[in-house]
């Protein structure tokens, strides 16, 4: 049995591992030489005091959880001399009955290592992968956006082309056509499915086709056009005139001509109404010129009217001189006596004109009457009453007498009502009463032959 | 002066006074003062002023005689205004003169008429 001891012992110190007994007080009653070689002898010295210098117990020391469990405890520990181990702690019962911890430690720093390597070299590929991945998936969706965006950009370019208002045309450098929009649909009545692929030809009227052909050809080489006027037949016959500007596009080598895009622009209305308005615009000459003619025509009557009419009025002012002095013809009736019958209205300028020719004609003949017969005259007025009262004192101061006669009712109302003083002038009722009168003055009688 | 060329004559009761073309303001006093001397002096029945030869008449004329009518007239005598020319008579009227109790004759010799009187 004792052998047995020994032999065992012999055993425990060659163990390439370390065993310790350990009490509940931190006593290492026990170490074989394995621990005695890493840590030295603990010589009475609580565990903690002995690898540590601590003053109280590890808080990571897991080796007493098997005397609270009643079962065996794995778990790994950093010794004090910076290795690793993996730990096995049994609760044991001394023979003296007390309970101890039997503790063995294999040094697995090599392990450990290897397996931290394993795991580092693991963790850089896992990283190098998920970083990879995440490099591939970006790359996937851009691609995927890019794919996304040239369908979009595609699909707005095709509808740019389709819908916008100005015809467009391509055709190939075999002027097949090989895209029709919908404003060239509506402009030729053609549907787009019906023309793709056919010769640009059947677009233009028969008379015009070759010289449009032609036209066309031009731009093979590249030529743009700028702005060229070409007819375009629609299928019902009726042509519209269409402004058109092109350009070719080339393969990538920049020299292959790939196809040619034209635009247009149906100036069909415009053009019909710059020629109406030209026409108009003639029309509206035409008229003015016509419209001047007559103006002059008119003028020159115009002017041949005025020069008419000045003579006329040369020959009316004079006739009217005229009128005026015959209007008042002052007549010696008799030896002594001058007579003035005034015939029509009478206005202050006749007035005026009969006392110059009375005074005259009275000094003329030496009259001593003067007979104003007033019968044809039928209104008078304030102005025209004092110029005959005027002409009466003149002709009083000459030393002549004046008999007024013929005063008709009218008169005598507007001379009273006027408040014209005739008390001193010899009013006579008739013109063969005022003679009379004269004929008294004067001391004549008129005696019948016997 | 203007005296020479007014002569007062005297003709049987009548006093004749011709008076110049264009008188100016003093030979019109003068007239009226020999006039007035002459009715004085002579046992007239009345005065004569021969105004024939006036072409133009001015205000102050015209006043004067027909002041130196009345002025007769207050002396017992009869003035007879003569010879007036029609511009003169329109004139006259025109600006309103009065002659007052003066009588007015064509000529010299209607004039004489007037006042009673034949040579």
């Amino acid at each position: 049995m004792a052998l047995d001891r020994q032999q065992f012992n012999d055993i425990l110190e060659q163990l390439p591992a370390y065993l310790i007994l350990l009490t509940p007080d931190y006593q290492v009653p026990f170490a074989n030489r394995f621990f005695r070689e890493r840590f030295g002898q603990a010589h009475g010295r609580r565990c903690y005091e002995h690898l540590f210098g601590r003053d109280e117990p590890c808080d990571i020391c897991e080796s007493f959880v098997t005397l609270e469990t009643g079962r065996p405890h794995e778990w790994q520990w950093n010794g004090p001399d910076g290795r690793n181990y993996h730990i096995l702690d049994i609760p044991f019962t001394d023979e003296d009955g007390s309970t101890l911890i039997l503790e063995m430690g294999i040094d697995v720093t090599k392990y450990k290592q290897a397996e931290e390597e394993l795991q580092k070299a693991h963790d850089a590929l896992e990283s190098s992968v998920a970083e990879r991945t995440a490099e591939l998936n970006q790359e996937l969706a851009q691609r995927l956006q890019a794919e996304e965006a040239f369908r979009e950009t595609n699909a707005y370019l095709e509808n740019l082309i389709n819908y916008a208002n100005a015809p467009i045309i391509v055709w190939d450098p075999d002027y097949k056509i090989v895209r029709f929009n919908h404003a060239f649909e509506r402009l030729t009545g053609y549907v787009a499915d019906e023309v793709i692929g056919k010769s640009l030809e059947i677009l233009f009227p028969d008379a015009q086709r070759e010289e449009s052909m032609a036209l066309i050809r031009c731009t093979a080489p590249g030529e743009r056009w700028e702005v060229v006027e070409i007819a375009i037949a629609h299928v019902d016959g009726s042509v519209r005139t269409v402004l058109w500007n092109s350009a070719t596009i080339f393969r990538e080598d920049g020299i292959t001509v790939e196809a040619t895009i034209a635009q247009g622009q149906d100036i069909t209305e415009r053009k019909k109404a710059e020629e109406e308005l030209i026409k108009s615009h003639e029309e509206l000459e035409l008229r003015v010129q016509e419209r001047t003619a007559d103006l002059e025509k008119l003028n020159e009557t115009l002017r041949a009217e005025i020069e008419e009419r000045k003579r006329a009025e040369e020959i009316i002012s004079r006739q009217a001189q005229e009128i005026l002095e015959v209007s008042t013809p002052v007549i010696q009736i008799w030896d002594g006596i001058v007579t003035v019958p005034l015939i029509g209205t009478l206005d202050s300028r006749r007035t005026q004109q009969l006392m110059e020719q009375l005074l005259q004609k009275i000094v003329e003949t030496g009259s001593l009457v003067a007979l104003i017969d007033v019968t044809g005259v039928p209104t008078i007025d304030t102005k025209t009453a004092q110029y005959l009262i005027e002409t009466i004192s003149a002709v009083r101061l000459l030393g002549a007498e004046v008999v007024l006669t013929g005063i008709r009712p009218e008169i005598a109302r507007t001379l009273v009502q006027l408040g014209t003083d005739l008390s001193n002038v010899n009013t006579r009722s008739s013109f063969s009463a005022g003679l009379l009168f004269a004929f008294n003055l004067l001391k004549l009688e008129v005696v019948k032959q016997t | 002066m203007a005296d020479d060329n007014i002569s007062v004559i005297k003709i049987h009761d009548v006093l004749l006074v011709t008076v110049p073309p264009d008188p100016d303001d003093g030979s019109v006093n003068i007239l009226q003062y020999k006039v007035l001397k002459g009715m004085e002096r002579h046992r007239v029945k009345g005065l004569v002023l021969d105004i024939s030869a006036c072409q133009t008449v001015d205000s102050f004329f015209a006043r004067v005689i027909a002041e130196t009518a009345q002025m007769v007239v207050l002396m017992g005598g009869q003035t007879v205004i003569a010879g007036m020319q029609p511009s003169v008579a329109i004139t006259a009227t025109q600006l309103g003169l009065k002659i007052g109790n003066a009588l007015t004759a064509l000529t010299v010799e209607h004039a004489l008429h007037k006042i009673g009187t034949t040579i």
